[in-house]
């Protein structure tokens, strides 16, 4: 019974019993034989050992498994809000709408193209350069998604990073958060733009003399903004050289820690960062559209 | 039936697919077995977190598309392969680090590498049934059901990837 044969033969079934899945009677028979053969014996104790660690590791992913799902199950429910509450001050289905727009291929085409214009704007206001720019990166996702949300993380040398968040939210029409809190709200079909700075709120509350600042700003055409942006960004010629773009989409991986990594979603979603001091630090994100 | 009757079955059917499933319902039902077909075809834990929460998001969105309910576990999986593949083909160059950031790593996060390694090694049919036994709390009919396969495809799939696995292993050490 004990040749090396029949023991061969045996270690499948001696894995189906580290694993449970074995028939009581066969078990039965098996465990009496692992007691009088050594070889079966000691490739029993192996499995059985590392069964163990195997079972707690993947517990381990399960509890992690259990946190990213209410995680997720949270910004679901927090989407199907925002939908419940957009719809009620509107009266519409926003969602049945986008979903007509977005089954054109002509439409399609104009949001992406809404995409590439707000790219060129920040190109064109902080004097970066186009190359470094992954334009197929940053158009993909309108082709696939009803709206489109990135952030766009700019660094230079001796400058803080300077982060915008961009929404578009349909065809041509695009909203940009600075890092500073100004709001650029654009609509390229109409060509109008607007720039809104809530620190500049405060002296028409005050009511503050200077008439131009107090007045509410008019909505201005696109090509005023650019070339209003191009004129600023004149003046920080000498900083604005070594500009980069880093590309929208940022490797996911929390190993490749490099310059910075940005998780979207879950427990770790934000912008992890390198301190002055070299260590590692992560900045929460604004609160990502889920489609509800 | 004629045209218009199909499609209105069909219609009908979409309709129920939005209506019968809710999202969180599909994330609490749906998500370990992703995440356990997701954690089979990359070689990173983190990478199959993230590709878990896409597939939902991708989901949902395109949860008109599913026309029978019954088939749900079947589709999301789809989706997830697809993911996968999509993942391989289109990963990001990782950005070196230039100077060494000392991690700490605990001793579950080693062990949980290491398997990950060791079962990123297997071969390809072995992968997803192994990885969906373990994080369904070691129940075949389930993982079963997951791949649409029988139970006792499931068992000698099984058997075959543990014993290739302790191979693996013992290799390492």
């Amino acid at each position: 019974m004990n040749n090396k044969g029949n023991c061969q033969n045996r270690r499948e079934a001696i894995t189906a019993l580290v694993l449970g899945i074995l028939d009581t009677k066969d078990a039965d028979e098996l465990q009496r034989h692992i007691e009088s053969c050594q070889s079966c014996r000691k490739l029993y104790q192996e499995l059985f050992n590392e069964e163990e660690s195997i079972r707690s590791a993947f517990k381990v992913i399960a509890e992690r498994d259990e946190m990213l799902q209410s995680s997720l199950i949270e910004q679901f429910d927090k989407g199907e809000q925002t939908a419940v509450k957009r719809n009620k001050e509107t009266g519409k289905t926003i969602k049945l709408i986008w979903r007509t727009i977005m089954k054109n291929p002509i439409t399609k085409f104009a949001a992406a193209a809404a995409i590439i214009i707000a790219v060129l704007t920040v190109v064109f206001q902080f004097g970066g350069s186009m190359e470094s720019l992954a334009f197929a990166e940053a158009v993909r996702p309108v082709l696939d998604a009803r709206t489109a949300s990135f952030d766009v993380a700019l660094e230079s040398g001796n400058q803080p990073v300077q982060m915008s968040h961009f929404l578009c939210m349909s065809p041509g029409l695009v909203r940009q958060t600075m890092s500073d809190g100004t709001i650029n709200i654009a609509d390229y079909q109409q060509n109008k733009a607007i720039s809104l700075n809530p620190k500049e709120k405060m002296p028409e509350r005050n009511g503050g003399k200077n008439g131009e600042q107090n007045r509410r700003r008019q909505p201005v055409a696109v090509g005023d903004l650019e070339r209003n942006n191009r004129h600023e960004s004149d003046q920080r010629h000498v900083w604005r050289q070594d500009l980069s773009f880093r590309q929208t989409r940022i490797p996911r991986s929390t190993r490749s820690v490099g310059r910075g990594v940005r998780r979207r979603y879950g427990p770790h979603a934000g912008h992890l960062r390198r301190t002055d001091r070299g260590a590692l630090e992560l900045h929460p994100l604004p609160a990502q559209k889920v489609p509800g | 039936l004629t045209k218009t009757e199909s499609g209105n079955k069909r219609k009908g059917k979409d309709a129920n697919a939005r209506n019968a499933i809710t999202p969180q319902e599909l994330v609490r039902k749906y998500a370990s077995a992703v995440l356990g077909l997701c954690i089979a075809h990359t070689k990173n834990f983190h990478d199959s977190e993230d590709i878990m929460q896409d597939v939902f998001i991708k989901a949902i969105s395109k949860l008109d598309t599913l026309r029978d309910t019954n088939r749900t576990r079947a589709w999301l999986m789809q989706i997830a392969r697809r993911k996968c593949i999509d993942y391989h083909r289109s990963r990001p160059e990782a950005m070196p680090i230039s100077e060494d950031i000392e991690a700490p790593v605990s001793e579950k996060e080693k062990q949980i590498r290491r398997l990950h390694d060791a079962i990123s090694k297997l071969p390809d049919g072995y992968r997803e049934p192994i990885t969906l036994y373990y994080l369904s709390g070691q129940n075949c009919p389930s993982v079963a059901k997951a791949l649409g396969i029988s139970e006792d495809a499931v068992r000698s799939r099984l058997v075959r990837a543990r014993l290739k696995l302790h191979e693996i292993l013992s290799e390492d050490i």
